[in-house]
C-alpha cells in the first residue's frame, strides 16, 4: 500500500463521527424544585464572616511580609 | 473598592438559587466590605455550592489555620452545599457528558474543565430556578447559557473583574441536541 492511497479524510471523518456517537443519552431535568425562603442572615452572621475574611487576610499579609509571597 | 451590578438585579434574583463558581466564591473571601454589600444586596437568593466547587475552594491550602477559616466560611446559612445522591449524581453525569458532546461541536471542548461541566449539568438539571454565577463565562457554551445579569467588582490593582449570571436556555439546548442526534442517525 502506498501512502497516497490512504483515505486520511475518510479516517478523520470516521473518528469524528464515532466520537460523537452515544448510547442514547437523554437530557435530565428535575421534576420539581423547592422554592427557597428568603435567607435570614443575622447581623451576627455577617460580623462572623467578616471576621473570618479579615483573619485570613492578616495571615496572608504576614506570609507576604515574612516570605515575600503568599503560599497558596 | 466599588461594586457595580445590573439594574434591578435584586428583583431578578428573588428566591432563586445561584450556583457559585469557585472564582466568585474566592472573591467573596477576599474583601469583607464587598462581601457584606453583596450579601445584603443578594439576600433573597440562596447561594449553592457544588461539592466539586467546595473541593476547589478548600484544596491545596498550605496552612491548617487558613483551611479552618475557609471551612467555617462555607457553613450555613449563607451557603448551601448541594450534595447529590447516587441516582441524581448519575443523571448529572449524563447531562455533563451530553453537554460535552454539544460543546465538541461548538469549539468549546478545550475550554471547559470537568468541574465546569458538572456545574453546567447541575444548572441544566434544575434550570427552572437555578442560575450560575461565574467570572469565566467562556467556560460555558454561550448558546446554551445566556448572560442575564452582571456584577463587576473593582480589584485592588484598579482593574475590574466582571462576574456573569448565566441562565440555561432550554430551547437552544433542545435545538443543538436535535442536531447532535441527527448526526448520530446519519451513520
Amino acid at each position: 500500500m502506498y501512502l497516497h492511497n490512504i483515505d486520511y479524510k475518510g479516517i478523520l471523518r470516521y473518528n469524528i463521527i464515532m466520537s460523537t456517537k452515544s448510547p442514547s443519552l437523554k437530557p435530565h431535568y428535575a421534576k420539581s424544585s423547592s422554592v427557597p425562603k428568603v435567607k435570614k442572615i443575622s447581623a451576627e452572621t455577617i460580623k462572623e464572616m467578616k471576621s473570618l475574611i479579615r483573619q485570613n487576610r492578616e495571615i496572608e499579609e504576614k506570609l507576604k511580609k515574612t516570605y515575600g509571597y503568599i503560599h497558596e | 473598592m466599588a461594586i457595580f451590578m445590573s439594574e434591578k438585579i435584586e428583583d431578578f434574583l428573588w428566591e432563586k438559587f445561584i450556583v457559585l463558581d469557585n472564582d466568585f466564591l474566592s472573591e467573596l473571601f477576599k474583601n469583607e466590605k464587598n462581601t457584606e454589600e453583596l450579601l445584603k444586596t443578594l439576600i433573597s437568593a440562596q447561594f449553592i455550592i457544588d461539592p466539586l466547587t467546595q473541593l476547589e475552594f478548600l484544596r491545596d491550602i498550605y496552612l491548617p489555620q487558613q483551611r479552618r477559616l475557609r471551612e467555617k466560611f462555607l457553613k450555613p446559612p449563607i451557603f448551601k452545599i448541594e450534595i447529590s445522591d447516587g441516582e441524581e449524581f448519575n443523571l448529572l453525569l449524563q447531562n455533563a457528558l451530553l453537554l460535552s458532546k454539544i460543546y465538541a461541536h461548538n469549539n468549546q471542548k478545550s475550554r471547559s474543565s470537568v468541574v465546569d461541566l458538572f456545574l453546567a449539568a447541575r444548572v441544566m438539571y434544575l434550570h427552572k430556578d437555578h442560575l450560575l454565577l461565574t467570572g469565566n463565562k467562556k467556560d460555558y457554551n454561550l448558546h446554551i447559557f445566556n448572560t442575564v445579569a452582571t456584577i463587576s467588582i473593582e480589584q485592588g490593582d484598579g482593574g475590574m473583574k466582571t462576574y456573569s449570571l448565566l441562565a440555561f436556555n432550554k430551547e437552544k439546548f433542545d435545538q443543538l441536541n436535535k442536531d447532535l442526534n441527527r448526526l448520530d442517525l446519519q451513520e
